[in-house]
């Protein structure tokens, strides 16, 4: 399937550069300097929070006592946990996420790990911060369509979420902001557990296989990927246009620079082999199919396309051991409990 | 490498008119806020292997819109006074305000 999307040009630029071993860098490079990238990957040491919205355990509660909560929504069944589901590594598992009234929406859901690292929100960026980000799918037609002038009320006449409220910010009654700031506290926990790779980083050379290290070794070197997977959390919080065939403007649509055009957040890799399917829209299948489209450079030549995506001339060992690698990112999340909701209908 | 960047601007500062050098590396600015005069030079640098950019997020200022190949150095003339905030567009993180005073 994957060999079918390969446009005749693209095909035609990969084989003559791929055939002329003076415009390749040495391969020879990539070896010495595995040391070198790897002390690029460690893990941070401590959740980074703005200074006007410190977490606390009560603050953490009501936070996701209300992401799992579908009262919040317009119809009462759909809740953050429904498109971000722990289970599925807080994401869905859709191609494009699914909203209010079943309708399908123009992007694929991404998952919220090591969100609390992130800069810009949403994959386009609009968003400049979780509390910026939390009112807006409760309130989105397309999501979960509620309406915080009703959303509000109730839940200051719930006894159990004014109680919740009030332990969590010293006595205050619900409102957008402190809404807002108990979702986002909640989110910064979801962090990655540690991983194969992170043993590896950390020193056992026994926790991942030698593919995987050829792995590593080509995402540091030949294969480019980490200019933009950078980091221990594998991104650079930048926006690329990588050249799909989507053509959703992405970032375009209010950051007027050529480069911005088909544009969509650098997304983290954690967790990535269990986060099928891929790509802002949903559009590669599996990571052999990922693989495979940077391999020929991209589905799109156009002014915008991040030069760094370019015919790369993996063999398929390469891309067995870039996937081998792409598989030590998985970690065993810890356990998330349901939480009891306060009671009270709508 | 650190020295020689604060003795180039600290030179710069003095004699007016000059370039004022501003090293992109590791997705950062070598500076947050740089302060000029009116018709200084601000010269940026790409010491990464990525593709920057250059753009100003603060509206109706005279600052344009630059690409910026790895390696390659780019010259920016600030003719008149004022404040804004410099982002690299594909990078966001990197972030540099620019004072130019008369
Ligand atoms: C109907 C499914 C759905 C529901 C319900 C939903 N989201 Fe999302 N979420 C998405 C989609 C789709 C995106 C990406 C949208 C875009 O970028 O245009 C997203 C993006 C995000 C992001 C940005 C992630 C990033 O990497 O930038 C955060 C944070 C987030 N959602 C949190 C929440 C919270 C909190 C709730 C509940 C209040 C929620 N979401 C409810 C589907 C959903
Ligand atoms: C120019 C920067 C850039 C380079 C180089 C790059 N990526 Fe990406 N990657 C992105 C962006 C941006 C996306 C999201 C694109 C979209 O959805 O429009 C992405 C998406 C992905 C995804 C899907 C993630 C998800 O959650 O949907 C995987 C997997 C991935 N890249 C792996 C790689 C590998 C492996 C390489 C090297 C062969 C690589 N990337 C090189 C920027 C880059
Ligand atoms: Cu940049």
């Amino acid at each position: 399937m994957s060999k079918h999307h390969l446009s005749f040009w693209c095909w035609l630029g990969a084989t003559l550069l791929c055939a002329s071993p003076a415009l390749l860098p040495p391969l020879a490079a990539a070896e010495p300097s595995r040391e070198a990238w790897r002390l690029k990957y460690q893990r941070p040491s401590a959740i980074p929070y703005p200074a006007d919205n410190l977490p606390s355990k009560e603050k953490e509660l009501l936070g996701k006592t209300l992401f799992f909560d579908p009262r919040l929504s317009g119809s009462g069944w759909i809740s953050c946990a429904t498109c971000h589901n722990p289970g599925l590594s807080w994401s869905d598992g859709l191609p494009k996420s699914l909203g209010e009234g079943m309708k399908t929406l123009d992007r694929r859901t991404p998952t919220l790990l090591n969100i609390a690292f992130g800069d810009r929100m949403m994959w386009d960026g609009r968003a400049k911060s979780l509390e910026d980000q939390s009112l807006g799918p409760i309130q989105s037609s397309g999501e979960m369509n509620g309406d915080l002038q009703k959303i509000i009320p109730w839940l200051q006449t719930n006894l159990g979420y004014r109680q919740l409220f009030a332990r969590a910010f010293s006595g205050q009654l619900p409102n957008a902001e402190n809404l807002a700031m108990a979702i986002a506290a909640f989110e910064r926990t979801i962090v990655s557990a540690v991983s194969p790779f992170d043993e590896w980083i950390a020193g056992n050379e026994a926790a991942i296989p030698d593919e995987a290290k050829r792995g590593f070794d080509l995402f540091n070197g030949t294969a480019g990927c980490a200019k933009c997977h950078s980091g221990w959390n594998f991104t650079d919080d930048g926006f690329h246009d990588i050249g799909l065939k989507s053509t959703d403007p992405g970032r375009g649509r209010f950051i007027p620079v050529e480069s911005q055009r088909f544009a969509f957040k650098t997304p983290t890799l954690r967790n990535i082999a269990r986060r099928a399917h891929y790509m802002h829209d949903g559009s590669e299948d599996n990571l052999e199919a990922v693989i495979d489209f940077y391999n020929h450079g991209g589905d799109v030549a156009r002014p915008s396309l991040a030069p760094e995506v370019k015919p790369l001339c993996l063999t398929p060992e390469d891309e067995h051991a870039l996937l081998a690698f792409l598989q030590t990112l998985t970690s065993r999340d810890p356990q998330v409990s349901y939480p009891e909701l306060p009671e009270g209908k709508r | 490498m650190k020295k020689m960047l604060l003795l180039s601007t600290l030179l710069t500062g003095l004699a007016f008119g000059e370039d004022v050098v501003i090293i992109q590396k590791d997705k950062q600015f070598s500076k947050q806020v740089v302060h000029l005069k009116a018709g200084d030079k601000l010269v940026f640098k790409n010491a990464d292997d990525v593709v920057h950019n250059l753009y100003s997020v603060s509206p109706g200022t005279q600052f344009g819109s630059y690409t910026q190949q790895p390696g390659q150095t780019t010259p920016v003339t600030v003719s008149k006074e004022g404040e804004f905030e410099v982002e690299c567009a594909i990078h966001p993180r990197m972030k540099i305000t620019v004072k130019v005073s008369k």
